[in-house]
């Protein structure tokens, strides 16, 4: 296996040497986050004079849609020239440089963003309709400047600036409903596995997933910091350009033991933000939030931040430490695929629709993240990059949808959804076609990038990509048949456009982009510096799973119990109770680790909290402080009473009023007072210039 | 010396010459044309000075000290920022007399004035002559004595002849002062010849009382409760800060070359009254149940802390104690003419109440006279970051280098002085509202400029630190 990577790593040795020219797609891309922080900014100050969702809207579409002007500026400036961009805005010295990085792979993923947060902006505004409040507004700007800046940075720490900034409108959006109603829980109310309750409200799930990303962002931080000490500079690169020199600054300070552990560290907030197993559990309770949030940051784009960092620093590292690295790539590679076959199977048994395309994503991102680590260089970046674009497209597209039927149906159920397709025609097509490039069906988009990251694994891992791509066309499926047909005659009705239009368009470009793919890909590849070799052995076993996949579905469902599958028992029962409790993780997860913890807390509250400091401050502090002021009223206190409250403003009183009394308007007073003064004084200084003399 | 526009005369004398001609002719011409026109005249007269102030304060800097006109005038620090303090303190007002002083007969006659008097603060700021300073004083006593009587109303006509008959007792006394510090020091200002220290003694006495008159100095106050208390507050306003700039110029010319080399006779002197006029304006205040009056005590607690400044001022001492005096005046005039400016506001057509209970709530009649008074009050409490905060925390750091009891008496009075303040300034919040609605005109809008001027320069305090005497250049 660590042959292999280690062929693809020399396979794209061809690359040419790297060149970075100043300005140009960069300073675009500059202007790209920059400006749509600027919309968010404004938004606040709307916000703030009490503008309404209107106004927000209306900003945030504004900015979004400089942002997609400006990230295809920087990317086809980049397509044209094929060179990379540096910009700088400014710099603290030894800290942080502010400015844009652009080559193939920011270019490309910074407009595959750009695009995807301006459509599901748009489909926002009809879908959140009232609730859409300024505050949705802002941080869905916030989120998407946070993100460009993320793709777009050229330092690590101003990009870990971004990645926190996701973080943030993640939470705020995961808690939009912060009133936690009901129709937005994810999971079944009452359901409690080994004791752990098995629903989530949105409070809930928004502090779960901060606390779970944080986790994994805690460690970047630790290994920002390390290496920033000895390397004094995040700017990658600098790292790109003298791989030798990261290499013997780090291994003179770390030696070659830590150097692995290091890099496991930076990649943590990766692994932690693409829900990476078994921190995928924050991104499957994340669906609290509204379906566009879900569609844009739990789906297209937040996710595949780690995506992109592992595509973007992989490589870096191999090139640094070389050969070093591959069992850290290898065991992350093998993480990854068990990330995408653990929440495949999930998929295969959940009702909830938008938690069937939340394990789907989970599972889509390791198929990315296993190609990005086992793969490595530029074929590795290619696959992930491929497989994240088509997966940005078909996955937003369904979450959109998810919204529409959800909406349509009031139930988040799929099982209970089985709407007449000719009452949604459009909507039915849209999920047809944007299903078919998640399962994998030849000529669609997800078949081809699917088919590049599988091209890009080992044998063993090549099966279990293969069988989990199996899994995806049956789960998915499963859902289509669920959510449309089926018997199905409920009544739907298509949304208005701003909604249909976008997922539509996804729809159709999942297909599009499909058909177009060679092309497409040989841009892609010329971007990365990649050659891909097409392996027909391996795009017809690929074809072969997602077929049968869905051949078998839909015979299942469709023929053999005529759209009422039989409730299983025995074995198969506790099978399907294990797939539909998660692999059970979370309630190991809240056994291991939260309810210690919890448990912990509550201890060191009852025994230092309570039983100590609660006892000095709120009973030893105040008796002993009641006693000593009893004390000093009875013998001190009475004495200042009377000196403050009656003989100082007495005094002042009287003497107050024989100076006011002086002044009786009387002019002759005056001056006899103005002369006697002078006299006075005078003879004040008589009498000192008379000391003066010594008399 | 760079050539002034002006032919013979280098630049700064040039822009003194320019700064004549414009207050002169807003003075003496300017009425013949209308209230409008002499308006006009004097607002930009004023800002004509402000900027001649701030030329000229870049010129002490960089040039050191320039003797001007053969040495009839010098150009310090401290004179350019005393010029700089009055023309400030006088735009607000002639920007609040728009909507004063237009109603009146005497309108026009109100700018005219106002151009004299601040004629009369560039020939004692930038005196070196006892010439300049005599007709400094005649400039500054006549107008501020006719300013009191241009509104026609009875009370106010009887404070101003009060005003205009103890200033002839003053004035008496001032050219006594003039003959002995002649005796002293020959008809220019700086120089001290080997004389008898009774001749000096008279020649600090005389100029404190004569002029301590004009400020409001211990036992030499009698007139001004009736004047700051009964006359129309507005005109009071200009009276008050003017009359304080002019009478720290005044001062400090005269005594400043014998506290540099006599200090100990401007030190018990000056020691005595500041003690006795701290002490007796802040404990009368206490006792005055209506805003004007307590605000003229105020006024003679304020310039107690203004000599006890004087009294300090040494050779050792006045690195610390010119700029926190600067600071203390400015602060003052700037705070007090706002607040006489609000009280004007809110006594108007109440002339005849007597009771500081019409304050009472006045935030919700007019929240920005309210944050005006309120802000005035903090900075002659001294509250941070106000000019009255750095004023006295630098006045008081120079007294207690030399005179602990003194510094003492400082801090009590300062103590004192909050009560009272606080207890006007607590009543403008108050939720039961006695207060009249108040109009926001320009006199209100004036008022809060000063206040926030007031406030908030305290942070410039790097800008005061050039406040020098030419005798001893940094």
């Amino acid at each position: 296996m660590a042959g292999e990577a280690a062929h693809a790593i020399h396979a794209a040795g061809h690359a040419p040497p790297l060149v970075i020219t100043e300005g140009g797609a960069a300073l675009y891309a500059t202007l790209a986050w920059l400006g749509v922080y600027i919309a968010a900014a404004s938004i606040l100050v709307a916000w703030v004079l009490g503008g309404g969702r209107r106004i927000a809207a209306a900003l945030s579409i504004a900015g979004l849609a400089w942002g997609v002007y400006s990230a295809w500026q920087a990317l086809a400036t980049h397509l044209a020239t094929g060179e990379a961009y540096k910009f700088v805005l400014g710099r603290v010295e030894g800290l942080i440089t502010v400015g844009s990085f652009v080559d193939g792979l920011s270019a490309w993923i910074g407009f595959i963003v750009a695009i995807l947060s301006l459509l599901i902006g748009i489909y926002s505004y009809e879908y959140m309709g009232e609730d859409g409040t300024p505050r949705y507004w802002f941080f869905f700007t916030f989120f998407v400047a946070s993100m460009l800046l993320l793709v777009y940075a050229t330092d690590v720490l101003l990009m870990f600036i971004g990645w926190e900034g996701t973080g943030l409108a993640s939470y705020a959006l995961i808690g939009y409903y912060f009133d936690d109603r009901e129709e937005f829980w994810v999971g079944d109310p009452g359901r409690v596995r080994l004791g752990v309750p098995m629903w989530f409200t949105p409070t809930h799930s928004a502090i779960r997933a901060f606390v779970f990303t944080g986790f994994g962002d805690s460690a970047f931080l630790v290994a920002l910091a390390a290496m920033h000490n000895v390397l004094h500079t995040l700017d990658f690169t600098i790292w790109m350009l003298h791989p030798e020199a990261l290499r013997a600054a780090l291994l003179s300070a770390f030696g070659a033991s830590m150097i692995p552990f290091i890099i496991l560290l930076f990649f943590m907030a990766a692994l932690a933000k693409s829900a990476q197993f078994p921190f995928h559990e924050w991104l499957v309770t994340a669906m609290t939030g509204p379906t566009s949030v879900s569609a844009l940051i739990h789906a297209a784009t937040m996710v595949k931040a780690g995506v992109y960092a592992a595509a973007r620093f992989a490589p870096i590292f191999y090139a640094a430490f070389g050969d070093m690295l591959l069992p850290l790539y290898k065991s992350l590679a093998w993480l990854a695929l068990l990330t995408a076959f653990a929440t495949a199977t999930m998929a295969i048994v959940a009702r909830e629709l938008k938690l069937i395309l939340a394990y789907s994503t989970a599972s889509q991102l390791g198929y990315m993240m296993s190609a990005a680590f086992a793969g490595a260089a530029a074929l590795g970046s290619l696959a992930a990059t491929a497989h994240l674009m088509s997966h940005a497209v078909f996955k937003a597209a369904l979450f959109l949808i998810a919204g529409a039927l959800i909406h349509a149906a009031h139930t988040r159920y799929v099982d209970e959804m089985r709407f007449d397709p000719k009452t949604m025609p459009i909507t039915a097509a849209s999920m047809v076609l944007a299903g078919a490039s998640l399962a994998g069906v030849p000529m669609f988009a997800g078949f081809w990038s699917k088919d590049l990251v599988i091209a890009t694994l080992g044998p063993a891992m090549r099966i279990v990509a293969l069988v989990t791509a199996l899994l995806t066309a049956a789960y998915t499926t499963r859902m289509i048949l669920y959510a449309f047909d089926l018997g199905g005659h409920r009544h739907g009705h298509e949304p208005g456009p701003a909604m249909l239009v976008p997922y539509a368009l996804l729809a159709a470009a999942s297909l599009g982009m499909g058909l177009a793919w060679p092309s497409l890909e040989h841009a892609l590849a010329a971007s990365l510096h990649a050659h891909p070799e097409f392996n027909p052995m391996l795009a017809l076993t690929g074809a072969s799973a997602a077929l049968t996949g869905i051949g078998v579905v839909a015979v299942l469902y469709d023929v053999v119990w005529r759209g009422n599958p039989p409730r299983v028992t025995g074995a198969l029962r506790a099978l399907y109770d294990f797939l539909y409790d998660r692999w059970l993780i979370n309630p190991l997860l809240y056994r291991a680790i939260v309810y210690p913890g919890a448990a912990l807390s509550r201890l060191l509250a009852m025994v230092i909290e309570k039983g100590f400091f609660d006892r000095v401050y709120h009973v030893l502090v105040p008796r002993a402080f009641s006693a000593a002021v009893e004390a000093a009223y009875r013998g001190i206190e009475a004495g200042f009473d009377g000196l403050y409250h009656a003989v100082i403003p007495g005094f002042f009183r009287s003497a107050a009023a024989a100076l006011r009394g002086v002044h009786t308007g009387d002019i002759s007073r005056y001056i006899s007072v103005f002369i006697v003064g002078v006299v006075v004084v005078a003879l004040l200084a008589a009498w000192y210039t008379l000391g003066a003399w010594g008399w | 010396m760079a050539a002034g526009f002006v032919p013979g005369y280098n630049w700064p004398e040039s822009l003194v010459i320019l700064v004549t001609l414009a207050l002169g002719y807003t003075g003496l011409a300017s009425p013949l044309f209308g209230v409008r026109h002499a308006r006009y005249a004097a607002i930009v007269s004023t800002l004509l000075s402000v900027a001649t102030a701030l030329l000229l304060y870049q010129e002490a800097l960089s040039q050191g000290p320039i003797y001007l006109f053969d040495g009839n005038m010098v150009l310090d620090g401290i004179g350019a920022l005393l010029v700089l303090a009055a023309s400030i303190t006088m735009l607000v007002d002639l920007v609040a007399a728009v909507a004063v002083v237009e109603e009146w007969e005497t309108g026009s006659a109100f700018y005219a004035i106002s151009a004299l008097n601040l004629l009369g603060v560039y020939a004692i700021a930038l005196a070196h002559s006892l010439v300049l300073v005599y007709a400094a004083w005649i400039l500054a006593a006549v107008s501020s004595y006719v300013i009191i009587a241009l509104w026609k109303n009875e009370v106010s006509a009887e404070a101003a002849a009060k005003y205009a008959v103890m200033g002839v007792l003053a004035t008496s006394l001032l050219i006594y002062a003039l003959g002995f510090a002649a005796e002293a020091g020959g008809v220019y200002l700086g120089s001290l010849r080997p004389i008898d220290l009774l001749v000096l003694g008279a020649a600090t006495l005389l100029p404190l009382a004569a002029i301590g008159f004009k400020m409001g100095v211990v036992p030499f106050h009698m007139w001004l409760p009736d004047v700051y208390g009964n006359a129309r507050p507005f005109l009071v306003s200009v009276v008050a800060s003017q009359a304080k700039i002019l009478a720290f110029a005044f001062l400090l010319r005269l005594l400043y070359p014998i506290a540099i080399t006599h200090w100990g006779l401007v030190h018990v002197l000056a020691g005595m009254l500041a003690a006795a006029t701290m002490t007796l304006g802040n404990v009368a205040a206490l006792a005055a149940s209506d805003a004007r009056l307590i605000m003229a005590y105020s006024a003679i607690g304020q310039a107690g802390y203004i000599v006890a400044g004087l009294a300090a001022l040494n050779a050792a001492t006045q690195e610390v104690l010119l700029p926190g005096l600067l600071m203390q005046v400015l602060g003052y005039a700037l705070a007090k003419t706002s607040a006489f400016l609000v009280l004007d506001a809110v006594y108007q057509g109440r002339w005849g109440e007597r009771s500081i209970e019409l304050l009472r709530g006045l935030h919700y009649r007019n929240k920005w006279a309210a944050l005006a008074l309120l802000l005035a009050l903090l900075t002659l409490l001294g509250m941070p970051p106000s000019l009255g905060f750095w004023g006295k925390l630098y006045i008081l750091y120079g007294i207690a280098a030399v005179d602990v009891a003194l510094a003492l008496i400082f801090l009590v009075n300062v103590a004192v002085a909050a009560y009272y303040y606080m207890m006007l300034g607590w009543r403008l919040y108050d939720k039961e509202v006695h207060a009249p609605n108040v109009r926001t005109d320009l006199r209100v809008a004036a008022a809060l400029a000063a206040s926030i001027l007031a406030f908030l320069l305290g942070v410039a305090v790097p800008f005061f630190t050039g406040a020098y005497v030419y005798a001893t250049p940094p």
